[in-house]
């Protein structure tokens, strides 16, 4: 498979605060996978680096180019980026001329996508509204349209749905899974692992550098994310976590069904 | 200080119905969560308090305040003192190239007696769990979490008497979630703060509220206590809201061991609840 994102030894500080150090990271093309990391330590400026907002003269390759200067208009092409609080305000127009431009600038329509996305993500009936009168939510999912139509290579998500309800984060998570077998790739980054564990494949960083992969159930069962306290478990493996202490189970559990047989048998 | 609504409506100027008839009583002394999926109203309801909007129809009252269709007969200034509001987005939140001054600011703009003005910026930030260093940092430079806790900071050192918060637990590490659940417990126990919160976060919201209203489309679907909102299975399924883990894992336990486990608020809670049912059963 080809690999979409390459990156070999990064160090990153900001003034003597180091917050990447050898970070090696390496992603193939048509992934859906959470980089899960504590808060502050560098979520967001992973995400300014592969977009370029803060320089590196470290080895990083999209899409098979080097990230510099002169590539990044044409590295930008294949890349997108959402952030959590995208200042929306200053966009005037209406959900649906927004998706038109998307539409325009996309590197592969089929026709029928657009129809797709908007029946998919629910937005026929914000269509008319005006971008700037929505609701956190709304725009959030209104961008993420805009990205998805655009078929980039990459599209990073810096904890851009933070403001939808778990209901329908995961209608869209289980709609990513789909949509990514087309090609594209998506990173969530995220310092929430209930988050981490509905995409399924994780990497966690940690101290600068990624610390493991994991995919499906074994996501938090790595020494290094036991050891550490900064982030919890999601709901049941914390449960499940807790009980240990007191001898109730023996093992982490991440499936309630499981717990729950396994305390009254 | 309790904020009255009577017959609320709320239209856009393209003239969509955002809010519908919202009748309630917010009371001192008491968490009320607003919850809905995106889009239901929930930072509308806050804004109308917040003065940034006004109603269509009917009026909010607000201690000796009341807010109309056509404003406010009081002074704009002193009634803003008595609220204070974290939006969701704080993309425009901060004015300033500095928190001190950014606090100080604020302080003056409230009239805040002149001479207690630095002692209370540093209280402040110390009570939201930010240390002095954060004093002479830009805001903008901070992680979100950290700009959640410094607006917050903000929101309170003037003393309101009314604090709304939209979407408050996001960005936040579990950490810092917890020393906002601790934070708002003294602020509603202690200070007797009328607080409201907006949000879509049921396991945050769960841990503190002591009432909850589930909009949909504008109009309040369910309100009251936490137990009374979550028996109604139907109507939340229909306004898209899943009910928080610890109470779907009490629920699941139920269905399939026929084992009543107590409502409990938190994790640690539950984790007792179960050893206690456990015990018991052997």
């Amino acid at each position: 498979m080809e690999k979409v994102l390459e990156i070999e030894n990064l160090n990153f500080a900001y003034d003597d605060q180091p917050i990447f150090q050898n970070l090696s990271l390496s992603i193939e093309q048509g992934k859906f996978c959470a980089i899960l990391c504590a808060n502050r330590s560098g979520k967001s400026t992973f995400a300014r680096i592969l977009y370029h907002l803060e320089e590196t003269h470290d080895y990083i390759k999209i899409n098979q180019m080097f990230l510099n200067p002169k590539n990044i208009f044409e590295i930008r092409k294949n890349l997108g980026l959402l952030v959590m609080e995208s200042n929306a305000n200053l966009l005037k127009g209406t959900v649906e001329k927004e998706l038109a431009l998307a539409l325009s600038l996309s590197n592969g329509y089929h026709e029928g996508d657009l129809e797709d996305i908007v029946r998919i993500l629910e937005l026929e009936d914000l269509l008319p509204r005006l971008i700037h009168t929505l609701s956190d939510g709304e725009k959030e999912i209104v961008f993420l349209a805009c990205e998805l139509i655009r078929k980039r290579k990459l599209l990073i998500l810096d904890d851009a749905l933070a403001f939808l309800d778990e209901k329908r984060r995961k209608q869209i998570f289980s709609f990513l899974k789909q949509y990514v077998k087309e090609g594209t790739t998506i990173l969530y980054l995220t310092s929430s692992s209930e988050i981490a564990s509905e995409i399924g494949d994780v990497y966690y960083l940690e101290n600068g550098k990624i610390a493991f992969h994991q995919m499906g159930k074994n996501i938090f069962t790595d020494e290094t994310f036991r050891n550490q306290k900064a982030i919890p478990y999601p709901f049941v493996a914390e449960l499940s976590h807790k009980l240990q202490y007191y001898k109730a189970v023996s093992s982490l559990q991440m499936d309630d069904k499981k717990l729950v047989d396994l305390l009254w048998k | 200080m309790e904020v009255i609504f009577e017959h609320v409506n709320y239209q856009t100027k393209a003239g969509k119905e955002v809010l519908k008839n919202i009748d309630y009583s917010f009371l001192p002394g008491k968490i009320v969560g607003i919850v809905g999926k995106s889009g239901s109203g929930k930072t509308t309801l806050l804004n109308l308090i917040a003065l940034e909007i006004l109603p269509k129809k009917g009026k909010i009252c607000l201690g000796d305040y009341t807010i109309t269709r056509v404003g406010m007969s009081k002074k704009v200034q002193d009634y803003q003192s008595n609220i204070g509001y974290v939006h969701s987005s704080l993309a425009n939140e901060f004015a300033y190239e500095t928190v001190m001054k950014e606090l100080f600011y604020t302080l003056e703009k409230y009239n805040y007696n002149a001479s207690k003005r630095e002692r209370q910026v540093l209280k402040s930030l110390q009570i939201v769990g930010l240390n002095e260093e954060y004093l002479y940092r830009d805001p903008y430079t901070l992680s979100s979490g950290e700009k959640r806790l410094v607006a917050l900071a903000k929101n309170i050192s003037y003393n309101p008497k009314v604090l709304l918060l939209d979407n408050p637990s996001v960005g936040l590490s579990s950490d810092d979630k917890k020393k906002l659940i601790s934070l708002l417990a003294t602020m509603k126990t202690r200070y007797k703060k009328t607080i409201i919160i907006a949000t879509q976060d049921m396991d945050f919201i769960h841990q503190i509220a002591d009432e909850l209203i589930v909009l949909e489309n504008g109009k309040i679907l369910v309100s009251g206590s936490k137990k009374d909102v979550y028996d109604k299975k139907e109507i939340l399924e229909q306004a898209n809201i899943s009910l928080p883990k610890i109470v779907t894992f009490s629920n699941y336990v139920w269905k399939q061991k026929k084992i009543h486990l107590n409502y409990c608020n938190t994790i640690n809670d539950l984790v007792k609840e179960i050893l206690r049912k456990m015990e018991s059963r052997d």
